[in-house]
């Protein structure tokens, strides 16, 4: 089946249903990071340009592939605000980040 | 019991107020969801904790702030006034106050502000930020979060844990101990505990360029090799904080069961919550300094010119 593209309106929360079914894409601000050392990070907060927090899990490591980075480079973005691209899926209410990755930055 | 840390807006509680407007408490532990609304003259503000823990003792408050549409207004020409509250002891009155400077962290590009802080105690504390603009107008916003008894890095005035980290002789290939793509040699030659063990002085560089996928990401280890280069006598050891395997003749991160990257020993022996991380320290093996997230390059030189 061909898959359509989404309209993202830049100014809205960004929240994107991507080609696989289930998984939905964010772009923010992190905020916050939960974490219980390096290469330990459990979650984080994301807030969108809309205002919107978001709080995701992790389930397991992140794709790496193809510009995808771990959940321990999340600091860097937080520190510098730099804005973060999130794929995630839900599962029993909770938001589970599957990929992060460099996003356009948000609001400028 | 497991220590799970909140980085950062290290569950903040954020009242936010700007154009005189009376503060308003949020009832969101996130700094983000302050009930606020948004100044008549311009957007709110909010803070963006960048540190990923404060303790009782001296502090660097890294953080920065931008308005609600997530608009970056942390800026040379943007002063940030700090106030402390000890929330424990009183919640609305200012225990000590400071000002913060901003820093580049990549030249001209991006950057967030600093501020030297020492928390007389643990507990609950809170900051009011107010920024100054260039206009004139001044943005207010309080964020609330928690001080540790104790940091888990090694504090300031600590003995530096000893570690085995990975070296190569001068002129040897580096591809298996850095993922950096130009990489200083002398980073590379002398491991934590030889330091340690022969009472040089050294900078500990706990860093990885490798998922850094923009100009604007991985500044750290860059700023680092600035400075060492005016300082050719001094120690720095640079060391990939995850666990490594050298394929196809570069280093890729070793996942766990999980997919997960795995903190390598010397990482798990520094307690590090997060990476990139600087440590200063001094011929007794003391950490003299340590940076987190972001630093400027005099603000290491000003340490180092102190050994």
């Amino acid at each position: 089946m061909r898959c359509r593209a989404p309209i993202v309106i830049a100014a809205a929360a960004m929240v994107v249903v991507g080609c696989d079914p289930g998984v939905e894409r964010v772009s923010g601000l992190v905020t916050r990071i939960d974490t219980l050392g390096v290469g330990r990070v459990q979650g984080f907060t994301l807030r969108t340009t809309d205002g919107t927090t978001l709080d995701f899990v992790f389930d397991g490591g992140t794709d790496l592939s193809a510009g995808g980075w771990p959940p321990d480079h999340l600091q860097e973005h937080l520190a510098l605000a730099e804005g973060v691209a999130v794929e995630y899926r839900t599962d029993r209410g909770r938001r589970i980040a599957i990929r992060l990755g460099d996003a356009a930055w948000i609001g400028s | 019991m497991r220590r799970l840390m909140s980085l950062v807006a290290i569950a903040a509680v954020v009242t936010a107020c700007g154009g005189g407007a009376p503060p308003t408490a949020a009832p969101s532990p996130v700094p983000t969801s302050t009930d606020a609304p948004p100044s008549p003259e311009g957007p709110a503000m909010l803070p963006i904790l960048a540190s990923s823990e404060f303790a009782k003792g001296p502090n660097r408050f890294l953080f920065s702030i931008t308005d609600r549409q997530n608009l970056l207004l942390a800026a040379p020409d943007v002063s940030v006034d700090l106030a402390f509250y000890d929330v424990d002891v009183a919640s609305e009155e200012i225990a000590f106050e400071t000002d913060s400077r901003f820093l580049w962290a990549v030249e001209g590009v991006s950057g967030l502000y600093v501020a030297k802080v020492e928390f007389p105690s643990g507990g609950r504390w809170g900051t009011r930020f107010t920024a100054t603009f260039p206009d004139g107008s001044i943005r207010t916003v309080r964020a609330d979060y928690d001080v540790l008894e104790e940091s888990h890095s090694p504090a300031i005035g600590s003995e530096a844990p000893s570690v085995d980290t990975p070296t190569v002789p001068l002129g040897g290939d580096l591809a298996g101990v850095t993922t950096d793509p130009d990489p200083e040699p002398r980073f590379y030659t002398t491991s934590i505990a030889a330091a340690l063990e022969a009472g040089e002085p050294f900078v500990a560089v706990f860093a990885t360029p490798a998922f850094c996928q923009t100009a604007t990401c991985g500044p750290t280890l860059e700023t680092v090799k600035g400075v060492a280069a005016d300082h050719p006598d001094l120690t720095f050891i640079n060391v990939e904080p995850y666990v490594m395997s050298l394929q196809d003749g570069a280093l890729r991160p070793v996942l766990d069961a999980n997919g997960r990257l795995q903190p390598a020993p010397w990482t798990t022996g520094w307690d590090l919550l997060t990476e990139p991380f600087i440590a200063v320290v001094d011929a007794d093996g003391l950490v003299r300094a340590k940076f987190e997230g972001a630093i400027a390059p005099d603000e290491l030189e000003e340490v180092i010119g102190a050994l």
